[in-house]
């Protein structure tokens, strides 16, 4: 057990902070890490709720991840989440969209179009954020002891 | 709580609603092509997106059996109206979803209660062949009373 006292206030603060930038960018990584990609728009599989569905992974290589605050960051591609994730700080404000002129037809597939259902992959991951941050936080404390 | 009683309340708030909410509605496994082949619209599509089923920690599930008491979920209230006919029309239904769903709201049903956790939000619509779909996203909580 660490024992702060005044003396060590700015100490305890940068450490206070370094926790909280962890917590931030743990829970944000792995939502975004969780949100998988399988087979099937069209072909090869069936749509899996929760998941973005692939063919020739158009879809899939269309996230952008865009990171607004301490740093100014803009990646995309399958992977673009782990860099933006991995430079988030606290407080920082990150945005993650799939689509565009590489794939205009996320939405379709996100919410569901032509009699297929969506799969909503967004929403049921964005569901799951408190469990995200409660581990976050769960390994956080585990760090401090 | 049963899923099946959270469904049937949500499900007969909307069927009972006034206009400008939608008077026909498509629901999981029941085709709206029974208006009609193409389907008259506009109508309104629910998908169910997810339920966490949880039990609170008054009474914490064990290992003699779990008592499921709470469920956290969400459901997608698409608007499915003519493509070419302007946005207007379709953001009435989906304001109107919104404000018959508005934050707070208590339903409820046989054995308990739910509330809606936020203000839906109506996402941006898009173009689905001879459709234009605007999804509204709706977040619930229920406990057992």
């Amino acid at each position: 057990m660490t024992t702060y006292t005044a003396a060590t206030l700015p100490e305890w603060a940068a450490k206070i902070e370094a926790i909280l930038d962890a917590v931030t960018a743990q829970a944000t990584a792995e939502m975004l890490a969780d949100i998988k990609v399988t087979p099937g728009i069209n072909r090869g599989g069936g749509r899996q709720h929760g998941t973005v569905p692939r063919d020739l992974g158009a879809l899939a290589r269309s996230l952008q991840s865009t990171l607004y605050g301490s740093t100014s960051l803009n990646q995309e591609g399958v992977g673009s989440h782990v860099l933006v994730a991995g430079a988030m700080k606290a407080g920082d404000t990150a945005r993650f969209s799939w689509g565009g002129a590489v794939a205009p037809y996320a939405a379709a597939v996100h919410y569901g179009a032509r009699g297929v259902p969506g799969t909503f992959w967004i929403d049921v991951a964005a569901a799951k954020w408190p469990g995200y941050v409660a581990h976050a936080v769960d390994r956080a404390k585990a760090a401090l002891r | 709580v049963k899923t099946v009683d959270i469904r049937n309340a949500i499900k007969a708030l909307l069927l009972a609603a006034p206009a400008p909410v939608p008077a026909r509605w498509s629901w999981p496994n029941v085709e709206p092509t029974s208006d009609g082949n193409p389907p008259l619209r506009p109508y309104a599509e629910v998908t169910w997106i997810s339920a966490d089923r949880q039990a609170t920690p008054e009474r914490p599930e064990t290992l003699k059996g779990n008592e499921i008491n709470r469920e956290v979920g969400q459901f997608s209230v698409a608007i499915v109206a003519e493509r070419g006919a302007g946005e207007t029309a379709a953001l009435d239904h989906a304001d109107a979803i919104a404000a018959l769903l508005f934050a707070g709201r208590r339903i409820t049903f046989t054995g308990g209660a739910l509330r809606i956790a936020k203000r839906p939000d109506i996402r941006p619509g898009f173009p689905d062949g001879p459709d234009w779909r605007v999804p509204v996203i709706v977040r619930y909580a229920a406990v057992a009373t």
